[in-house]
């Protein structure tokens, strides 16, 4: 109880990383109910790796051309790697959307090859940086634990962005996403539709991306999707569910990193592992019962 | 159709076999009989040329700036150890991958040197054992986190570092006997050296108003506290990926504050973020504290060195200790 006080308090030195990782753990769940209803379950691995690539090359950017970055400068260089991030992770979407759309090969073999070559050229980017990898690990894993005011802000913009365009054209983005045909014969614009989607998605796995890391944004994109699928009814309940959860445990978590002493990040990730294992186990016991 | 194809694998295969040829290197010299050396870490680079001189070709396996918790070897590592008489690594604990990487390299020319043999290994956080409540949060179970693991950085104490002077010495010596005269007399030197340094820091820290540091990197300072009577504590545990706990961060926020500390410090090579998130919410300074694993490239291109480097330190922590 008392760490639960600690934490709340407006004065607690970790709000900024609190604020963030539930920001996160709200905002993720929301774009990765489409990742989940599309079947594109491995592009939730794929994206915040390349995401991670993306920071990688941004950073790489300057060095190559001769300029050092100063690593106290953290705004310039938190705006360059959400540069790269959000350049990479829309970049891939939009051409791996483009290709599974075309329906030809294999997408899971596709996505497969983008997540291993991606974080094979993030290693390959350290090992050739000329400067060294000062503060680049931290960046590439995310650093939940220093956000800073600016880190927050630019956050909490995005997300803001994310959940407000969700909010006011779900229904023409749930039509493109699961009825594409209806679209179609409703004269909607589904290029657009899509391309849109895919830019809410690259906004979300990028901000995810640099506060989290690629591990924990692909937890947050898809388990609470997931663990959320297992119990509702409609797509309006699913999409805020799967939210609610993601929050949540971004909460949850953080306390119980707290008071454990123990890293954010991957308690975030086992606590709800152990809640999608126990949800999708009472779903199924629950509809045995149900059954004839 | 598939003609084409064939032909532009075979294309994209030759161009990518054309980049695989090195650039020429100039030969060394016909009569270069030089005892080549290569080393895991910066101090024992910087030992290892002070002892071999101009008689020894000594190479550091870390390129400049890379933080060697996590390094890899690469095939070109391999083909220098290869050609290596004496392999030089601090210990199992800080180089895990050493002994392996070498053994499965088949290189039987290559002598592995332990630089530890005949030191004495400290626990990670072995100091704070037995301390107070000093995190202040009343509970218990958060200011060992470290205990149980060992601390690989020996060098930064400055007993160590002569006995890993004598190592290396006793290496080089077993590969070049007919040297053996200066390889000892450098090592003489080199020791020399060492214990002035450890002189100065003894005088240098006996009259300080703080007797507490604090640090935003990983636990490395362990033995350089213990040597000095210092107490230490760090945001991460001991190996350099370790995530900070926030329980971690909100107990060094209270150390500053408890101990009324006018400086925290921060890592080479690493993000300075932690340390900066903790100056800032204190309103304390950050400084530099370096543990010499390996320096970055504007460092190489001043010729730095080992003592230079633990001068730096004495000099910032003197001034965060607020010594007379």
């Amino acid at each position: 109880m008392d760490t639960l006080h600690q934490i709340i308090s407006p004065d607690f030195l970790l709000r900024n990383s609190l604020y963030t990782s539930v920001l996160i753990g709200l905002a993720c769940p929301l774009v990765g109910v489409f990742l989940v209803m599309r079947r594109l379950v491995f592009m939730g691995v794929a994206l915040p790796q390349i995401s991670s690539t993306g920071v990688a090359i941004a950073l790489s950017l300057p060095l190559w051309m001769g300029v050092k970055l100063d690593h106290h400068a953290s705004q310039s260089v938190h705006t360059l790697a959400f540069a790269g991030s959000m350049v990479f992770s829309l970049g891939a979407i939009l051409i791996l959307a483009v290709l599974e759309r075309r329906g030809r090969g294999q997408p899971e073999g596709r996505l497969g090859t983008a997540y291993v070559v991606a974080s094979a050229l993030s290693i390959l980017l350290l090992a050739k940086n000329p400067y060294g990898e000062i503060g680049w690990l931290d960046m590439l894993k995310g650093e939940v634990i220093t956000i800073s005011n600016f880190d927050l802000t630019l956050t909490a913009a995005a997300l803001a962005l994310v959940v407000a365009t969700l909010g006011l054209f779900h229904k023409e983005l749930l039509l493109v996403s699961f009825d594409r045909e209806m679209a179609l014969t409703l004269h909607k614009r589904v290029v657009f539709w899509d391309v849109l989607l895919y830019v809410l998605i690259g906004l979300t796995v990028s901000m995810a991306v640099l506060s989290v890391g690629p591990l924990i944004a692909f937890g947050f994109l898809l388990i609470p999707a997931l663990t959320a699928h297992a119990v509702a009814r409609t797509m309006h309940g699913f999409t805020i569910l799967a939210s609610l959860i993601g929050g949540a445990t971004a909460f949850l978590g953080f306390c119980i990193a707290y008071g454990l002493d123990v890293p954010v990040g991957p308690t975030d990730v086992v606590l709800l592992g152990l809640l999608y294992a126990i949800v999708w186990g009472a779903a199924r016991f629950m509809r045995k019962c149900a059954a004839p | 159709m598939k003609k084409v194809y064939a032909v532009s694998v075979a294309l994209i295969f030759a161009v990518l076999a054309s980049a695989c040829e090195k650039k020429e290197v100039p030969a060394p010299p016909a009569a270069h009989k030089n005892l080549i050396v290569v080393t895991t870490l910066f101090p024992l680079y910087d030992v290892a040329r002070t002892i071999g001189g101009d008689k020894a070709e000594v190479s550091l396996i870390l390129p400049p700036g890379v933080e060697p918790h996590t390094f890899e070897p690469r095939p070109e590592d391999a083909a220098r150890v290869t050609k290596a008489d004496l392999f030089i690594f601090t210990n199992e604990f800080m180089e895990p991958w050493a002994v392996k990487f070498v053994k499965g390299l088949n290189a039987g020319n290559v002598a592995l040197v332990d630089s530890s043999r005949g030191v004495t290994l400290l626990r990670a956080g072995a100091e704070e054992a037995g301390a107070d409540d000093h995190d202040g949060r009343g509970d218990k179970g958060h200011h060992h986190h470290h205990a149980g693991a060992m601390d690989p950085h020996i060098w930064l104490d400055f007993d160590n570092a002569q006995i890993m002077v004598d190592n290396i010495a006793s290496a080089m010596v077993a590969r070049d006997p007919a040297n053996k005269a200066y390889y000892l007399a450098n090592a003489a030197a080199c020791k020399a050296e060492l214990e002035k340094l450890d002189a100065d820091y003894k005088a240098g820290l006996s009259s300080c108003a703080k007797r507490v540091f604090l640090h935003g990197g990983h636990y490395a300072f362990g033995y350089l506290a213990n040597r000095y009577g210092l107490q230490y504590e760090s945001a991460s545990a001991v190996n350099a990926d370790a995530e900070p706990t926030p329980a971690k961060l909100v107990a060094l926020v209270k150390q500053v504050r408890a101990n009324g500390l006018k400086y925290v410090y921060s890592e080479e090579l690493l993000s300075p973020r932690v340390s900066e998130m903790i100056a800032k919410e204190t309103g304390v300074s950050v400084l530099l504290l370096h543990g010499a694993h390996n320096i970055g490239k504007a460092d190489f291109d001043q010729g730095v060195t080992f003592i230079s480097l633990m001068r730096r330190n004495l000099t910032n922590l003197r001034t965060g200790l607020q010594c007379k």
